[in-house]
């Protein structure tokens, strides 16, 4: 039997959640099909690290439909075992246990890249900067990666600045097509929704304080309000901070703000962003958690560290006692909590991002090579390509540039304002 | 309950205010039971006069008596309630499903309050709503307020991906309502009755999804999600909290009417009490 599965039984329940999670995924489907009739992937060897949940499992069988040899890791944490079981069945190779410790996590990654993959689809560059440091005779045979978080790509840039990243990476995160609905709908959404499934209380005249108003802030903040919150954003840019002034947010210092705050949530992907005089300030009861996230963005350790005392209290809720007597609710210990303690973000939304990662993993294969040891935009068209199929399933039409139009866009001369004849102007 | 002791302070705040005036003797007597409210309510409102150490004689205030129908007739626990159960049907359809509430095309079927509050909320995260009933008038006030309605039975379009039936208003959904198209799901939203008891969904369906239950619908595949079964403690506590509280005020009102020699029950203090607890619940 695998070691690298907890129990393949379990497959019939986690082929049912990979077909429905089908039912909602055209887009993944769409281009994987396109890149079956091209051959782009056919015979490669696909590593994917990601969330092992019934969406990843509908783009590693799409992706082996279209001919690549798939394999996917996934951390104890973020993984299925039903799901795991159905790709194993299916002929996927996973090395992915929800119980097992970090040590066998990487392992399973080190395993992992010894199947030299041609291709590493990442989720935190956690697998990439390992091949970089363990492995360093597999980046020899990878043509790419490609990256899916903001907080993964971070580390990818300071390598690429220092000259240490010696593999083109797609910085699938920043396509419009993930970034616009992933970070600004789906963490929205899946985020939410999970911290009010842990506390079971309604969010109505709560007030809900944002740490960072980017994509993943502004979502958050969206389906905060909708829920009947007050919403109270911090920021440390002084555009995004007036963007939510703009868009009717209370904008203050994270202190201050953390001292009416009923829920104070980090959406930064910043270690430290609340730091320990932020929980401090919290009143009693109140509660603290992360949207997507790294490690330590809520200062955990250094809270237990100025004296603070913990206890769980409920499933994924710990009651912090503070020094200065106050007690507060950390939710599954500032982890990433729609993916650990929820189920990731919806089905649709991850079709848009997965639509991206089979369109990059295509540019990948079919770039020979090409590309320079850096990290690389997603080009235009892999957007457009993604968002005309999930515009198609919606059988919504959109217009196209006209002659007319296209002859102004292309002229220096014509400003669009009307022109006035010299002669028998009035002006 | 990881967030009990929020619930406490919110109830004991109520406590706090209100402790003067229960407190002041004009509620003495013998045992009471609370028998025409949700076994919740009673228990939490007993056990709160139990902690401000007041008695109530269930004969000496017709106040008491009127609690069940005062109850009803609040604006403010009515509205909270409402409130509390949407969030809580939105986030279980988040859950059951794993499906997005931006983009999606919705239908919610009613006009009623629920309904209104649904779409509200649905809206506000980027859901495309239409709201769907036979009641002329609300439909008309609904439309006012720049909701998109549609008036009749007509057929869930192939394109709608969620149905909320709330029952206010509109005839129940059917198989035969929907349209030939894509995957739905359809969600009992109706608001429920306390008395039922709840379960978490635990048994996968032939969706691979607990809490999904096919419906025969022609060929249109169909999964029914009941939200009252399913339901968290979130609405029950909510509705026990703010009905508490409510009749905290309105007793409160009531031994003061009494003390004034007024014992015929005013249903006047209803609105009272509603006025009270809106402001408490404000502050």
């Amino acid at each position: 039997m695998s070691d690298r599965i907890v129990d393949p039984s379990l497959w019939h329940e986690g082929q049912a959640k990979i077909e429905w999670a089908s039912r909602f995924m055209p887009v993944t489907r769409s281009v994987a099909a396109q890149l079956k009739e091209s051959g782009s992937v056919a015979g490669k060897r696909i590593a994917l690290v990601l969330v092992l949940e019934p969406k990843t499992a509908n783009l590693a069988l799409e992706l082996a439909a279209a001919g690549a040899d798939v394999s996917v890791m996934c951390g104890a944490s973020n993984t299925r075992d039903d799901t795991a079981a159905a790709l194993e069945r299916a002929g996927v190779a996973v090395f992915a246990r929800s119980d097992a410790s970090p040590q066998q996590d990487r392992d399973f990654a080190l395993r992992l890249l010894d199947g030299r993959p041609d291709i590493l689809v990442d989720d935190g560059s956690s697998v990439t900067r390992l091949a970089h440091t363990e492995r360093p005779g597999v980046l020899d045979g990878l043509i790419g990666a490609t990256e899916e978080t903001t907080s993964g790509l971070r580390p990818l840039r300071v390598m690429e600045r220092s000259g240490e990243l010696r593999i083109p990476v797609l910085a699938v995160n920043d396509a419009r097509c993930k970034t616009l609905f992933d970070n600004g709908y789906g963490t929205g959404q899946s985020t939410l929704f999970t911290m009010l499934d842990l506390l079971t209380v309604p969010l109505d005249r709560s007030h809900v304080v944002v740490a960072g108003f980017g994509h993943v802030g502004r979502g958050f903040a969206k389906h905060a309000a909708a829920l009947g919150a007050r919403v109270t954003i911090a920021e440390v840019d002084p555009v995004r901070a007036l963007e939510a002034v703009f868009a009717g947010y209370a904008v203050d210092t994270l202190e201050h703000a953390a001292s009416t705050a009923d829920l104070l949530v980090s959406a930064t992907g910043i270690a430290h962003t609340i730091d320990v005089q932020h929980v401090l300030a919290l009143p009693e009861g109140a509660a603290v958690a992360v949207a997507g996230g790294v490690d330590q963005e809520i200062a955990i350790d250094a809270l237990v560290d100025a004296g603070a005392s913990r206890r769980s209290v409920a499933h994924a809720v710990e009651r912090f006692t503070l020094p200065n007597g106050r007690s507060v609710l950390v939710l599954d210990d500032g982890d990433c909590i729609n993916c650990s303690a929820g189920e990731g973000n919806p089905i649709e939304i991850m079709d848009l991002s997965f639509g991206v990662q089979a369109s990059a993993v295509d540019y990948l294969a079919r770039s020979g090579g090409e590309l320079g040891n850096a990290v690389h935009l997603i080009p235009a068209e892999v957007d457009d390509r993604v968002a005309r199929a999930k515009l198609a399933s919606l059988n919504a039409r959109i217009d196209v540039t006209s002659a007319a139009q296209r002859r102004f866009l292309d002229s220096w001369q014509h400003t669009g304002r009307r022109a006035k004849a010299a002669e028998g102007s009035d002006a | 309950m990881a967030t009990a002791d929020h619930r406490r302070r919110f109830l004991g705040s109520t406590e706090r205010g209100l402790g003067a005036l229960l407190q002041s003797g004009s509620l003495t007597g013998g045992d009471v039971r609370w028998t025409a409210l949700a076994p919740s309510v009673n228990e939490a409102l007993t056990a709160a006069l139990d902690r401000l150490g007041v008695t109530v004689a269930e004969s000496r205030h017709e106040g008491e008596s009127h609690l069940a129908t005062a109850l009803s007739a609040s604006t403010v626990v009515d509205s909270i309630k409402v409130g509390a159960w949407t969030s809580s049907v939105i986030r279980l359809l988040g859950a059951v499903t794993n499906l997005s509430v931006a983009h999606s095309r919705t239908f919610v079927r009613g006009s009623g309050p629920v309904a209104l509050d649904l779409a509200r909320r649905l809206v506000a995260m980027g859901a495309r709503v239409v709201l769907t009933g036979d009641e002329p008038v609300q439909l008309l006030t609904a439309a006012q307020r720049g909701f998109t309605i549609q008036q009749g039975p007509i057929p869930v379009p192939a394109e709608v991906v969620f149905v909320f039936d709330t029952a206010e208003s509109v005839r129940p959904l059917s198989g035969a309502d929907f349209a030939p198209g894509g995957p739905v799901v359809a969600i009992d939203a109706a608001l429920p009755v306390r008395a039922t008891t709840s379960t978490s969904p635990t048994e996968a369906s032939s969706f691979g999804r607990a809490g999904l239950v096919p419906l025969a619908a022609g060929a249109r595949e169909v999964a029914l999600l009941d939200a009252a079964i399913f339901r968290d403690s979130t609405f029950d506590e909510t509705a026990t909290d703010i009905e508490t509280a409510f009749a905290l005020h309105l007793l409160a009102l009531a031994t003061d009417e009494a003390r004034r020699g007024n014992a015929a029950f005013d249903p006047d203090l209803i609105a009272a009490a509603d006025a009270a607890l809106a402001r408490e619940v404000l502050a």
